[in-house]
Parts: C-alpha cells; sequence; structure tokens
C-alpha cells in the first residue's frame, strides 16, 4: 500500500510537474523560447524531487537525513555556482524590463557598444572599435545601463600628425584623401584646424558618421589614402 | 540537422494548435513557422501562444499557397524545410518525420509525400495526362500535387514558387530539371476535407498553366503556336451542339 | 553614408530615390537575385551599385560589411524575406535598418521581433481616403518614425466634441492647427476652435490614445 502511494506521489509529480511547465512555456515564450524551456525545466525536476521527498516521507525512510543532505547539496550548489544564478537571474531582469534590446548602443560602467545577442548567462557587445565584449548579465542587476541608441550621426574627432609637412600641403593631402572617402561619410568632413607644434603639422578633422564601427575603418582608409601620397602619419 | 515545419493556413483556428503542439514533437524540428493567408478568425493569436513563428503572408492573394510556402522557405531557418497542411485530421509527429525521412538518410534532397486515399480528381483528370505528355519521367509519382513536401532549404531558394495551386507541380518539375534527388514517400492515410467540384476548375486551369508554362521552356512546345493558341483560347466560338 | 537596399522592385524603388536625394554624395549598394533584375537596376539607379547575389549571401554580405553599412532597407516582394534580412542586420550591428511592408497586417509582427523601422506605405490609403470624403471624426494623418507619436486630426462636429477637444489641447499642451471650413490654415488660440472645424493635433500616441477611444477613432 505504501508502495503504491509513494510510486502514486511520484507519478503525481512528474504529471504536475510536466503540465505546469507547459503552463510556462506557453505563457512565457513571448520572452524568448529558449528562456522559457529552462525555467520550464527548473519547475518540473524541483516538483519531481519534491514528489521523491514525499514518497520517501510515505515509505518512512529517513526523511530528515535525505532532507539535511539535499539542503547541504543545495547550498553548496547556490554558493560554488552563485554567479550562475546570479547571471540566470539576469537574463530574467532583461527579458521581461527589456532595458535594451539586440542592436541598440548601451553603455555600462566604462564599457560601451551594440548589442549582438542577449543569453542565458551574458550579453555580447561590440565595441566602436569592432571589439566583441562580453558581459556577465549580473552586471545589468548591479550598475545602471544607459541606452544610448540613437540613429542619428556621431562626430569622430580625429588628429592627423604629419612630419615634415607645411601646413598647405597637408591640408591638400588631407582634403584629397577626405574626398575619396566622402561616400561613407554622413555629411562633409571638417577640418577644424591646422598647427604646427615641436616642427610638426597637426590637422584636425571632424567626421560625421552613423556607424560609430566604422571608426577604425575610416582611420585606416586615412592613412593608406596619406601612405599613398607619399606621406607617413600618426592618427589619433 | 534541423527542421522547420511550415503550415500554410487561412482560417483554420480549430486545427492550430494542435497542429503546431504535434510539429514540435517531431524529432529534429527547431521550429513552427504558420503562415497565415488573412485569417478572420483567432489563427494567429493560437498559433503564437503556442510558440510556433508567425508570419502573413506578403500577397493576400487567393489561392495563395504559393506564396505562404515561398514565404515559409524564406523565414525558415532550419536546415530541412518540411510544408504540411494544417488541417489533417489525423496528423501525427510520426506522419511529419516521415516527410523528411530521406532527407534525413541522405537518400534525397527533396520528398513528395503521397497517401492512401482516392486518387484527386484534378490529379488523375489533368495533372498526370499533362505530365506523361511532356514529363514522362515524373508521371511515376502517385501524387505529383501532393501538399506535403519535404526539402533541403537550399534546394527551395533555387527555384520560383507559382502563387496561385500550380506550386506543387511547378516545384517538383523545375527541381527535377535542376537534378535534385527526389524520392516519394508513403505517409498512409491523410484524413482531410476534400474540395467540392466547383472549386477544382480554378485548379485545374492552374495547375495545368504551370505544366504548360515549363513545357515551353523547355522547349517541348513550340512557343509561338502555344502563344497563340492559348491567348485565343477564350475566344473561340465553341458552336452548338448538332445532330449529325 | 553607405546605404544598402536589398531588393530592386517597387517598394525599393522609392526607398532608393529617397536615400539618393538626402545623400547624393554617399554609397548605396543595391542587392537582386537574378542577373537581369541587376542589369535592369543599373540601367535605372546609374547612381547605385548593382550587386547580384543569392538569398543566402545576403545575410554573409551584411556580417562582412556590417562595420561599413550605416543603413540597411529590406524592401524585397517577400516580408518573410524582410523580416529575415532586417533582424539579421540588427543582430549585426547595424545602426539603421528599416523594413517595408508588402503586407500591412505584418507590422505588428515586425515590432514583435525587434524592428523598430517598419514602414507601412498602405496606411496613407486610410488617412488620405478619410481625408478627401471628409466624413471622420479622428484621422491619424502621421506617424514618427522615431518618437510615439503623430499628427492627428480631429473634426470638430458638434459642442460636444468642441469641448472634448479644447480640453484635450489645454491638458496636454499640445501644439495645433486648425483647418477651418473655409479652407483657411490657420493657427489661433484653444478659444477660437469652432464646429466644422478640423484640428491638427501633434502630441505622443499615449496622450490621444483615450481621446481617439472616446471620439470613436
Amino acid at each position: 500500500m505504501r508502495i503504491a502511494l509513494a510510486a502514486l506521489s511520484i507519478a503525481l509529480a512528474i504529471f504536475f510537474g510536466s503540465k505546469l511547465g507547459n503552463l510556462i512555456m506557453r505563457n512565457l515564450s513571448k520572452f524568448g523560447r529558449s528562456f522559457a524551456s529552462k525555467l520550464a525545466e527548473i519547475v518540473k525536476y524541483f516538483l519531481i524531487i519534491l514528489g521523491v521527498v514525499v514518497a520517501f516521507s510515505i515509505l518512512s525512510l529517513d526523511v530528515i537525513v535525505l532532507t539535511g543532505v539535499s539542503i547541504g547539496i543545495f547550498i553548496v550548489l547556490l554558493v560554488s555556482l552563485r554567479d550562475v544564478f546570479s547571471n540566470y537571474a539576469g537574463e530574467i531582469y532583461l527579458r521581461v524590463r527589456r532595458p535594451f534590446d539586440e542592436g541598440d548602443f548601451i553603455k555600462i560602467g566604462r564599457i560601451s557598444g551594440r548589442v549582438v545577442s542577449i543569453n542565458s548567462q551574458d550579453v555580447e557587445l561590440v565595441s566602436v572599435k569592432g571589439e566583441r565584449i562580453v558581459v556577465p548579465n549580473q552586471f545589468f542587476l548591479k550598475y545602471p545601463v544607459v541606452n544610448v541608441s540613437s540613429t542619428t550621426p556621431s562626430s569622430i574627432e580625429l588628429k592627423v600628425i604629419f612630419k615634415d609637412v607645411v601646413p598647405e600641403e597637408a591640408r591638400k593631402m588631407v582634403m584629397e584623401t577626405l574626398n575619396e572617402i566622402r561616400p561613407e561619410l554622413f555629411e562633409e568632413p571638417k577640418i577644424v584646424s591646422i598647427s604646427t607644434k615641436n616642427g610638426k603639422t597637426e590637422v584636425d578633422l571632424s567626421l560625421s558618421v552613423v556607424n560609430q564601427q566604422k571608426t577604425r575603418w575610416l582611420i585606416g582608409r586615412l592613412s593608406k589614402g596619406l601612405y599613398d601620397r607619399g606621406v607617413e602619419v600618426e592618427i589619433e | 540537422m534541423d527542421v522547420s515545419v511550415v503550415f500554410p493556413s487561412r482560417n483554420r483556428e480549430k486545427y492550430v494548435r494542435r497542429a503546431v503542439r504535434t510539429a514540435f514533437k517531431a524529432r529534429h524540428v527547431k521550429e513552427v513557422i504558420v503562415v497565415d493567408g488573412g485569417s478572420s478568425d483567432k489563427t494567429v493569436d493560437v498559433a503564437l501562444k503556442e510558440g510556433a513563428k508567425v508570419i502573413v503572408q506578403s500577397n493576400l492573394v487567393y489561392p495563395g499557397k504559393g506564396v505562404a510556402m515561398r514565404d515559409g522557405a524564406y523565414l525558415s531557418s532550419g536546415d530541412v524545410v518540411v510544408f504540411v497542411d494544417i488541417d489533417i485530421a489525423n496528423l501525427t509527429p510520426q506522419f511529419i518525420e516521415k516527410l523528411y525521412a530521406p532527407i534525413m538518410r541522405g537518400e534525397a534532397e527533396f520528398v513528395k509525400g503521397c497517401y492512401e486515399r482516392a486518387a484527386g480528381r484534378v490529379t488523375e483528370l489533368v495533372a498526370k495526362p499533362l505530365l506523361r505528355m511532356f514529363y514522362p519521367e515524373l508521371a511515376k509519382f502517385k501524387q505529383p500535387l501532393s501538399g506535403e513536401i519535404a526539402g533541403l532549404r537550399k534546394v527551395f531558394y533555387q527555384v520560383e514558387f507559382e502563387s496561385g495551386w500550380g506550386v506543387d507541380v511547378g516545384l517538383l518539375i523545375d527541381l527535377y530539371k535542376r537534378g535534385v534527388k527526389i524520392a516519394e514517400v508513403n505517409l498512409g492515410f491523410k484524413e482531410h476535407d476534400m474540395k467540392p467540384l466547383n472549386a477544382l476548375t480554378d485548379m485545374a486551369y492552374q495547375v495545368a498553366e504551370a505544366i504548360l508554362k515549363r513545357a515551353i521552356r523547355d522547349g517541348k512546345i513550340d512557343e509561338l503556336w502555344a502563344r497563340e493558341y492559348i491567348s485565343t483560347i477564350g475566344k473561340m466560338d465553341l458552336g452548338e451542339v448538332g445532330f449529325a | 553614408m553607405r546605404s544598402v537596399a536589398v531588393g530592386g522592385g517597387h517598394l525599393a524603388y522609392f526607398a532608393i530615390k529617397a536615400l539618393e536625394e538626402m545623400d547624393p554624395n554617399g554609397k548605396i549598394i543595391v542587392i537582386e537575385f537574378t542577373s537581369e533584375k541587376v542589369e535592369m537596376l543599373k540601367k535605372t539607379f546609374p547612381f547605385a551599385e548593382a550587386v547580384l547575389l543569392s538569398i543566402e549571401e545576403v545575410e554573409d554580405y551584411v556580417s562582412g560589411n556590417r562595420f561599413l553599412i550605416d543603413v540597411l532597407v529590406s524592401a524585397t516582394d517577400s516580408d518573410a524575406l524582410n523580416l529575415r534580412y532586417a533582424k539579421h542586420a540588427i543582430k549585426s550591428g547595424v545602426p539603421i535598418v528599416i523594413a517595408i511592408l508588402n503586407n500591412p497586417l505584418n507590422e505588428p509582427i515586425f515590432v514583435k521581433e525587434g524592428v523598430k523601422y517598419v514602414i507601412n506605405p498602405y496606411k496613407t490609403i486610410t488617412s488620405k481616403i478619410k481625408e478627401v470624403v471628409g466624413k471622420f471624426r479622428v484621422n491619424v494623418v502621421y506617424e514618427f518614425s522615431k518618437v510615439d507619436g503623430g499628427i492627428y486630426a480631429l473634426k470638430v462636429e458638434n459642442s460636444k466634441t468642441l469641448r472634448k477637444v479644447k480640453s484635450f489641447i489645454l491638458k496636454n499642451d499640445s501644439p495645433f492647427f486648425v483647418l477651418s471650413a473655409d479652407k483657411r490654415i490657420r493657427t489661433c488660440s484653444v478659444e477660437d476652435i469652432q464646429i466644422g472645424d478640423v484640428v491638427y493635433i501633434s502630441c505622443h500616441d499615449r496622450e490621444v490614445r483615450g481621446l481617439l477611444k472616446r471620439m470613436g477613432g
């Protein structure tokens, strides 16, 4: 009789776990299917474990020891995997609250970049220099995130430093090179100022771009353009 | 390889839930897509609740089966795309798995499903005779107009989709011409409402058009003769039935 | 700036024209899937670069050029393809991604999938017909793309509507102008709005929703 009741307890736990899992899937799929399925799995297995504990108690097995061991294992897991659980909690926060979406440009602390993907443990960004940055989700629970998504163009300020080139010549070469890259810019490029310092000619430029990730490419293109004109420069 | 299951659908609220759940139970299925033909019932809402991806077909033409299939193929991300009618009463995961099994085994790149039911009228009276005339190699297919098909996604991107009822036979001919490995699998019995006779006229015409267009394209009919004939067919004075 | 338009058909035509008008010195790339269409595009848009790619190659192209593309407009004749390309471009970090709809019923689906800028060319049909025939209470004249709001036309047919409109404008401090029955366009104070006027109000979507509901919009 007890064995039958214990078996029933486990069977009911599996049944309700499955039903609750499906309910979670149906209602939380809108936040992401894989996210919902993970949560459904956790709830399902939690109920099954509960069913097993109840079955053990029905069979008058030493539930206290079992419960104690379970709690012990749970605490060890919680401590050793706290970052994992924190990151998972961060994912829940990001899915429900949606402070940003894929494609948005965000700043968190000193890190900034465009969001490539929101994952269960982390968020992947691409910086303006094209670097891939991975931010653990728990950071979004602790630090403010600024969504600076903007489709308006931003200015890139560059300083081109020529050695042994007079200002007029430097201006001419810069203008010619800028004309070549003009199709990539949002507006006409501006030479803000030209000055000489310690025998070097410094040309300050302001370039307007929509895609901030273009910066590195522009610097490379500018260097190449000037190199093709016979000068080596530093660009800051 | 993973699978995308696509259900072209219009006002099929009472079938959607079961169809989507059944499809998700089939092995290797990563996504279920419902392409809606502008339903006025809750087809879209139910599909979304069940976790299907939904899109409304790009052009609300009737019949828009081909438009829906094209959109389903374009939206899918699985390696294999399976098209199934949403209102099959006896749909099971095994039914769906049978369709793409030859592809998974590497035996085919495109699969037509056939089933044990009374032969379709348009199939027997229009499609098969025309295929025998112009594409005898394809006349062996039991159900060349079958809407249950599966194929590697890349294969669907090689061809154009007819917008109407000619889509299934059009795909069969075009993929055959491209040398794609084609197989036919028996799916067993399909419980499905058949169209009344008066609804078949358009279907018959479009199926015939799809085959004849391709026959012209492939040089099996003289193009000039065909164009002249087709352009005057509506103006022909058929006369009256007389007595000898 | 570098703009990429996918599709060279009916919808894309107007998008490409707009891009060229905005930035005549910019770089426009148009992608199509058949060589005949690419040849046609070269003649229609001599200022643009026409590129032949297969359906699957477009995503690789966008990924490969994601640091350079400023704007991507997906305007093929398939909403499924437009959605796919738009989502891929957003994920790749393209800053401005615009999808043009073939079927206006797909607008909520695109928005739900995270495509912020969706152009529904058919919205104009409704508002223009209402404007021409003139039998309406509320007409959504224009919706902004970057802000949740727009310009709404409210027809003042009776004293009850007049009261509602005046109270709305005062409560929300909304800018407005009036098209009076004698076809004069005028700015005026709230007190000078009369029965028979059509009041064009600009405000946020959340402010006007309640009013639209009450007025049967």
